[in-house]
């Protein structure tokens, strides 16, 4: 059972961490998710293809993922506390890609649910739409239209969010 | 760059740059390291409950093939034997024949004379021995 279990470890560690990673965008809390999903694994082994695995575990580490955002909002704004984080672990200035690509994260961190998790796993991660139906308990077809709606979202707040940083910063 | 983000095709583009993020090694030591923090529990009634049916189904077993005649050929009879068994056989039947004979014998005697009884009856001539003593009638 172990063998199984670290087996699981090593195949999908990466899919779990970086959808936590994409959704909460802070570190400390994408490693605790991360240990959260994988003692649940653990205690939950037996029930647990090895089939059923990856959606298993994308499903547990997404609805994690919704907790922690959830407690998050209980104590402050998420957008302040996003736009703070990214702040403080960027403090020096981000050019061309990297710098896009930070500001990317942080408008799909604040992107409506479901589709900040479709974006995440159909974009990045790159799944099978069969398997984002399996994860968030969706049709396909119903799939296919957040992610459309979830896409036109993430260039609007960019778009916004760029336009935003020009005003504050004309330099 | 930052301004060719404006369009919606870029920002997409660079959605389409970013990559799965790796798990630092450190965090991925701790997962490893899940079994031995949280051993599993054995269930103690498990235990009970897996010897108990292991016990009794070891019961039914014996039950079933006490020793080695439980599962050895069937005994044979000598011939002396089958004779006496069969004799014994032919005397039942024969005592069964004698009884379902009487048994017959009488029923049919029976009926006949409550027919006949009833006959007479019926047309007004009382047979002897059938009349009707103290409300109750004789073949009753």
């Amino acid at each position: 059972m172990e063998k199984r279990y670290r087996a699981l470890v090593s195949q999908y560690k990466n899919q779990v961490y970086s959808l936590a990673r994409y959704m909460l965008t802070d570190a400390n809390d994408t490693e605790d998710i991360s240990q959260e999903v994988y003692i649940k694994l653990w205690k939950h082994l037996e029930n647990v293809s090895d089939t059923q695995a990856l959606a298993w575990l994308l499903k547990v580490t997404r609805n994690a993922c919704l907790d922690r955002i959830r407690a998050r909002r209980n104590e402050e704004s998420v957008n302040d506390e996003l736009l703070g984080e990214h702040e403080k672990s960027n403090p020096e200035k981000l050019i061309g890609d990297a710098q896009i690509q930070q500001r990317l994260m942080s408008c799909i961190a604040v992107l409506p649910e479901p589709g900040r998790s479709l974006l995440i796993l159909r974009d990045i991660h790159e799944h099978s739409y069969e398997t984002l139906a399996q994860i968030l308990d969706l049709s396909a077809s119903q799939v296919k239209v957040y992610l459309y709606r979830a896409r036109l979202a993430l260039s609007e707040a960019f778009k916004s969010r760029i336009s935003a940083e020009k005003i504050e910063d004309p330099l | 760059m930052s301004d060719n983000i404006y369009n919606e095709n870029e920002a997409l583009k660079a959605l389409h740059k970013l990559d799965v993020q790796r798990m630092p090694d450190e965090l991925e030591a701790r997962l490893l390291a899940v079994p031995e923090r949280y051993p599993k529990k054995r269930k103690p009634w498990l235990g009970v409950a897996v010897s108990g049916l292991v016990a009794a189904s070891v019961l039914l077993v014996f039950s079933h093939f006490p020793g080695r005649e439980g599962v050895a050929p069937p005994q044979q009879y000598s011939q002396q034997e089958i004779d006496n068994a069969r004799k014994e056989l032919a005397l039942a039947f024969h005592y069964l024949s004698d009884a379902s004979q009487q048994t017959g014998r009488t029923l049919n005697n029976r009926l006949s004379e409550s027919s006949s009884a009833a006959l007479f009856k019926a047309a007004g001539y009382p047979l002897k021995g059938s009349e009707e003593k103290n409300g109750q009638h004789e073949y009753q």
